[in-house]
């Protein structure tokens, strides 16, 4: 088991969340195991977009703190929290002409010179983030011509090509029929065996959720009712007290 | 592994070396046309030479090289000013002064052309208009940029240009209400831009400050191309949206405000020349659109600025008549045959 290293990517202690001084979600203290696949569920509006959002340092917390590999989330230069954390978010978007390819190309942002000239080596990370996504097929096609199966893996590709150790994706199954949704997931989990990826995902199918994380939080209520393995946490009556 | 990159590349190199001779071929032919026609060979002497003697080396060297190199300069300025706002706020149908950064200027023109404030110091300076447009330029990018900082949200700061616009347009009207009949045309004229009776020691400015600029745009492009996804994802990969967002607004606004102020507000260019650099070289990469847009806005204006010379010589044309009239059916059909396309 991975966590048997003690190694946690994320911690957080008595962190409070949510827009201006009001708090959405409250003590939240949570340690993220280094290579597993979480998945957050709640009701719409529970607070699961909010808590993402400020893991991922795109809105400051309101109390408590974030801890990134031990360090406080605020304090990393902004260029090494790109190399660490990516996220995929339901924002829709719409970046022009690009291919596939050029906008996974986007993602090495981090790591290329002040003009983004690509080496070699960033060819490859970008070639490798679409095949990993089972997308390499894709690395030729305008991005406004992909289905949105098809975009959903493109812009995981791209968080990808940042090179994370913890990917945050909002709702990366919306809009997508369950034969997408599978494959979604299977790619994420893919990341978690094969890369020691983190991945953290609000989902809004509790039975994709189920069968597919390694650990399980469930958001309502302006808090962290429940977290743990799934099996354990997703009886019957939790569901229906959840939902 | 190249062949991701390579045609493209060199399909976008071409582009570049046409353009690039399309622009001097544009300017040679603005330099040689008008009310003289002065051909090749002696065009060829003069400048070598550096004729400024002779009647014809007076026209070509105090009137036709300042007025081309103002049109191809001060329409490179513009589009790049219109490419940096669209990629900035992420709407395709904004333009240079989106932001009230011409209104600012229109309204402290018509403070001195207009009024009898003018008199007191008119004799201070032969370049009255054009200190007064920059005036009016950078007060309304001043208070832009103190917005801009308090605000996190690019739509709101869009209104709040907008509503810049309508308040200076609204003491402009009141200003044209009141004033002399005799001065109104001049004002109105203004309003449409010109690049005529350009002096040197303008030129120079011009190149010095808009060069300046124009190489800070260059190294911009690759923050706006992560932009390009939304401020989120943007942060997200590194990009200190603070600074870039400072930088893009400064740059934007003063090309635009450069130009205001010394040609007038020049419609339409920096709203079109960005599309068709995109559609052109079939990306939105802003690497290449910022290069490309420099040379295909010189291009336009210099073209632009032909026509509105030539074609009811010796009556002048307002130069915006005609970026708009040839401009917006050339941006119309290229959008429409790209959805075709698709």
């Amino acid at each position: 088991m991975r966590q048997e290293r003690g190694s946690y990517t994320i911690e957080t202690k008595g962190l409070e969340v949510g827009y201006g001084i009001r708090g959405v979600l409250s003590n939240i203290d949570l340690a993220l195991p280094r290579g597993s696949f979480i998945s957050l569920l709640g009701p719409n509006g529970a607070g699961k977009t909010t808590l993402l959002r400020s893991l991922a340092r795109l809105l400051p917390p309101i109390k408590g703190v974030i801890l990134l590999r031990e360090r406080a989330l605020e304090g990393f230069p902004s260029q090494e929290l790109a190399r660490l954390l990516s996220i995929v978010l339901t924002d829709k978007v719409q970046p022009g002409l690009f291919s596939a390819f050029e906008f996974v190309a986007l993602g090495r942002y981090p790591y290329t010179d002040f003009m983004g000239r690509l080496t070699e080596p960033d060819r490859k990370v970008i070639l490798e983030a679409l095949s990993m996504v089972h997308a390499g097929d894709l690395a030729t096609r305008r991005l406004e011509t992909l289905s949105d199966g098809e975009r959903q893996k493109v812009l995981i590709a791209r968080a990808l090509a940042q090179e994370p150790d913890i990917i945050i994706l909002d709702e990366p199954t919306l809009h997508l029929d369950l034969k997408h949704s599978m494959e979604v997931m299977a790619i994420l989990q893919g990341l978690c065996r094969e890369r020691d990826i983190t991945v953290v995902a609000s989902l809004h199918d509790v039975g994709l959720a189920a069968r597919l994380s390694d650990q399980v939080m469930l958001v309502k209520d302006g808090g962290i009712m429940g977290w743990g393995p799934p099996e354990e946490l997703l009886k019957k009556e939790t569901v229906t007290h959840l939902f | 592994m190249d062949r991701y990159v390579l045609p493209k590349n060199r399909r976008h190199i071409l582009l570049f070396i046409l353009l690039l001779v399309a622009l001097l071929a544009c300017m040679a032919v603005n330099v040689m046309s008008g009310s003289i026609d002065i051909p090749v060979s002696s065009l060829m002497h003069m400048i070598s030479g550096h004729d400024t003697l002779s009647t014809n080396g007076f026209i070509v060297w105090n009137i036709r090289i300042p007025r081309t190199i103002a049109a191809v300069f001060g329409g490179a300025c513009l589009a790049v000013s219109g490419l940096l706002l669209q990629v900035f706020f992420r709407n395709p149908i904004v333009g240079p002064f989106i932001l009230g950064i011409s209104s600012g200027a229109i309204l402290m023109v018509s403070l001195v052309m207009l009024t009898s404030i003018s008199l007191n110091i008119a004799h201070l300076t032969p370049f009255l208009t054009t200190l007064s447009a920059l005036a009016g330029a950078v007060g309304v990018l001043a208070i832009i940029l103190v917005i801009a900082s308090k605000t996190k949200n690019p739509i709101t700061l869009l209104i709040v240009g907008l509503m810049m616009g309508y308040l200076c347009h609204a003491v402009t009207s009141v200003l044209v209400a009141f004033a002399e009949q005799e001065k109104i045309k001049g004002f109105v004229l203004w309003q449409l831009g010109s690049f005529s009776g350009f002096k040197w020691s303008e030129i120079k400015m011009l190149l010095l400050f808009g060069g300046a600029l124009l190489v800070v745009s260059l190294a911009l492009g690759k923050s706006l191309n992560a932009l390009l996804l939304g401020e989120s994802y943007a942060s997200s990969m590194g990009v200190n949206i603070r600074i870039q967002r400072f930088l893009i607004l400064l740059c934007a606004c003063s090309l635009s405000g450069m130009v205001t102020a010394v040609a007038g507000p020049v419609a339409f260019i920096g709203l079109a020349v960005p599309h068709m650099a995109r559609l052109g070289f079939a990306t939105s990469d802003n690497r290449i659109l910022v290069p490309a847009t420099i040379l295909l806005g010189g291009i336009v204006t210099s073209l632009c600025d032909l026509a509105a010379r030539l074609i009811f010589s010796p009556v002048e044309l307002p130069i915006s008549a005609i970026t708009a009239l040839f401009g917006a059916p050339i941006v119309i059909s290229l959008l429409t045959r790209r959805r075709v396309m698709e």
